[in-house]
């Protein structure tokens, strides 16, 4: 079994007066060689953003860019003509392919917006750009692990299709609850604690914390003193 | 990597919905994009009497920035999309040309223009790829903007 943890406090930072941001990989001007992804997955930014602040319309291309939400509301235009406004117990995942461009605003005038984004290499480029968007019942993560993504549709609950062998799951666990996951063998897993404390494979971990899994035949999350994680499978 | 800079002029959002068209069709050819509005230089009763103006001013002025020196310096290529009623005599239009004179730089710049006079202003440019007015080119407009991104992020190669 291989295990490395990234502590919260070693990401790349930025604070700009609409915008506070946490890099876990290399992305704008946090550059770090050792840290330019985990597998397909290239970027983890923990962004909080100022009330009616955001992102001007910007363009992507061969990316798979799924946002979740912890707190807020996100307002979302784009090149294929989506506007959107969704908060937390939302997924919205965006396949950039050929190109797009697109804007991300905080949709409030008073509170800020916390969101994870997430980008996930493509298996191809060029593909043709897509959006996804979907609420799901919160009470579908409690406990458990919920599917939000992953590279086939999933016939009992939606989940975003994204164009790589990556699959996400969401899940909120109270203080003492454990889940377990089996890790199939040649398989990668990367854990990252959205908020509170959990331990993964008795590894104890923080808010923005995460752990990369390897060779391992399952995880244990535990949720310490209660949490919210994000679990990436990934080939 | 080739950065295309979309200049364009729009009141309600149809001919932002061009330039995003347009950036798009640079970036499917590789390019680095760079989007900016101009700011239309207007008194506050004439946005009131428009329903929907402000509402989409305010949303454009957080969206776009407008462009600036650098943006021109860093420029492979040009893409300026302008309504038909809106020339390159519009005090909006006739700054950014002046702009374009300030910084002008040694590299010619290729550019994709809505109007032929648009084209003429250009005096940097290498080429221009579209001289009719996208307003006049029917149904197609989006495709035929994202052609424009595409071919001017080709030239700039």
């Amino acid at each position: 079994m291989a295990t490395t943890i990234r502590r919260a406090s070693e990401r790349g930072h930025a604070k700009h007066s609409w915008l506070e941001t946490y890099h876990t990989f290399t992305f704008a001007g946090y550059y770090d060689p050792a840290h330019m992804g985990f597998r397909s997955l290239r970027v983890l930014n923990d962004d909080t953003i100022a009330p009616g602040r955001g992102f001007g319309a910007h363009a992507h291309r061969d990316m798979e860019i799924v946002t979740y939400v912890l707190s807020g509301q996100l307002e979302h235009r784009d090149s294929m003509g989506e506007r959107h406004v969704f908060g937390a117990n939302v997924i919205q995942a965006m396949s950039a392919g050929s190109g797009i461009v697109h804007s991300e605003f905080n949709a409030s005038k008073t509170e800020p917006v916390h969101l994870l984004q997430i980008w996930i290499e493509p298996s191809a480029e060029d593909l043709p750009p897509s959006y996804q968007q979907f609420e799901f019942d919160p009470a579908e993560k409690h406990g458990k692990l919920r599917r939000i993504a992953g590279p086939t549709p999933d016939a009992a609950q939606r989940a975003a299709v994204i164009h790589q062998d990556a699959h996400i799951f969401a899940a909120v666990l109270d203080t003492g609850k454990t889940i377990r996951y089996p890790l199939a063998s040649g398989r990668h897993a990367w854990v990252q604690v959205a908020w509170g404390e959990v331990a993964v494979n008795g590894e104890p971990l923080a808010m923005g914390d995460a752990i990369a899994v390897s060779d391992a035949p399952a995880l244990t999350i535990a949720g310490t003193s209660g949490g919210e994680i994000l679990l990436f499978d990934l080939s | 990597m080739a950065t295309v800079v979309v200049v364009f002029w729009s009141r309600m959002g149809s001919t932002e919905r061009l330039a995003l068209a347009a950036a798009v069709g640079a970036v499917q050819a590789r390019a680095n994009i760079r989007l900016r509005w101009l700011r239309e230089d207007v008194d506050e009763t004439s946005i009131d009497a428009v329903p929907g103006w402000r509402e989409n001013r305010e949303r454009m002025l957080q969206e776009y920035i407008a462009p600036r020196d650098i943006d021109i310096e860093g420029a492979d290529g040009l893409v300026l999309l302008s309504p038909s009623h809106v020339g390159p005599d519009a005090v909006e239009w006739k700054s950014f040309f002046e702009l374009v004179e300030r910084v002008a730089s040694s590299k010619p710049k290729p550019a994709a223009c809505g109007h032929s006079e648009f084209h003429q202003r250009m005096t940097g440019a290498r080429l221009s790829l579209v001289s009719e007015s996208p307003e006049d080119a029917g149904p197609d407009l989006p495709e035929r903007s994202r052609l424009l991104g595409r071919c001017v992020a080709q030239a700039c190669r």
